[in-house]
């Protein structure tokens, strides 16, 4: 493992290096899944770089992005993070995505965003999060539940999706909803 | 400079002005201390991209003597979805009376005006008068963030208020 944060069964999290950059251009370039809000996009590793320069810049940091990599291999297959961190009110937005399709439904995205809500619980005592998830997109809205996060609402006419407005589910956890939701789910692992 | 559009009973709102630099807790939206070296240096990086603006904004001010009470921030990535934000100066005991005032003031002005589609704005739970001002203007409550701001001996609950306008109302099919 390179330079690991947090560690779990087959993935570990570690900060984002500048030569991720250009693995996550490669992984944009390879995107099957188009239910993004305006469908896929082409990025530049330029400006990727520049985004993974800034992350460092400040502290402590306003946002947290972290790469998903596979401990057996150290192969980048995503990232998660923490976004807007509330230093004060002890809050932040959260946020994940598996850049490597082959990868997705496969519960490492399940494992990696618990890794992410126990620093964000366990190392930076945050108190409660919040995420948000693309109306279309249920699969991440039920992916939430299983990190214990309840509907908070929904905020409308966020973006257009097959020609019709669509809205952006909003969802929230405390620290205690998130470590009942990772026991379940570790008893199930067990199972 | 007192825009005749942004001016009510008891505050006005105006762009902010290099001379702001002096009082940037009224205005900037942290807790944290600024000083007027480092309010110099924002007025200018938020500014130095000329018109049209990036984040527009707003200093909050009295009517009756023009002093600086609070900042209002709009941002938006496209201009037909905004948030809106508030900070108050910590010195000002009815800050909760001035920021629904200013919403009052500056919410059908990014509606109706500059008819923006969506208008948000986050208002935490025991701001009264505030949550009064935002359901007066039709706002709706669209999210519920449980225990999301620390108090003193305890935590409130924040909400999302949304101003949809009617004028993009489409018919679904």
């Amino acid at each position: 493992m390179r330079n690991p944060l947090m560690t779990g069964e087959r993935v570990y999290l570690r900060p984002l290096e500048a030569g991720d950059a250009e693995v996550f251009a490669q992984h944009a370039a390879a995107e099957t899944e188009t239910m993004m809000h305006r469908g896929r996009e082409p990025e530049s590793p330029l400006g990727l770089e520049r985004w993974i320069a800034k992350l460092h810049e400040q502290q402590p940091p306003a946002n947290i992005e972290l790469a998903v990599c596979l401990r057996d291999g150290d192969q980048l297959i995503g990232s998660v993070g923490l976004e807007d961190i509330d230093w004060v009110n002890r809050t932040a937005e959260t946020g994940s995505w598996l850049t490597l399709p082959e990868y997705r439904g496969r519960g490492y995205g399940t494992e990696a965003k618990h890794l992410l809500l126990e620093y964000a619980f366990e190392v930076l005592h945050l108190h409660a999060l919040m995420s948000t998830v693309w109306e279309p997109n249920t699969r991440s809205a039920a992916a939430l539940a299983k990190q214990g996060y309840r509907p908070a609402g929904r905020l409308r006419w966020h973006d257009v999706k097959d020609g019709v407005y669509r809205d952006l589910l909003v969802f929230d956890v405390t620290r205690a909803e998130w470590l009942a939701a990772r026991a379940a789910w570790q008893a199930s692992r067990r199972q | 400079m007192r825009p005749v559009f942004l001016t009510g009973a008891r505050i006005y709102l105006r762009p902010l002005l290099a001379g702001d630099k002096e009082h940037a807790a009224a205005w900037f939206a942290s807790p944290f201390p600024i000083n007027a070296t480092r309010a110099e240096t924002f007025l200018k990086k938020e500014h130095q991209g000329g018109w049209p603006p990036g984040p527009q904004h707003l200093a909050i001010c009295r009517t009756d003597n023009d002093e600086v009470v609070g900042g209002a921030t709009v941002r938006s990535w496209n201009w037909r979805i905004a948030w809106l934000a508030f900070h108050m100066a910590p010195w000002v005991a009815e800050a909760d009376a001035l920021r629904a005032e200013a919403v009052r003031i500056v919410v059908p002005w990014l509606r109706d005006e500059r008819e923006l589609m969506v208008v948000r704005l986050a208002i935490a739970a025991d701001e009264a008068a505030t949550l009064a001002a935002a359901e007066e203007l039709g706002m709706v409550r669209g999210v519920r963030l449980r225990e999301r701001l620390a108090r003193p001996g305890g935590r409130v609950d924040q909400f999302f208020y949304e101003a949809l306008n009617p004028r993009w109302e489409v018919p679904r099919a």
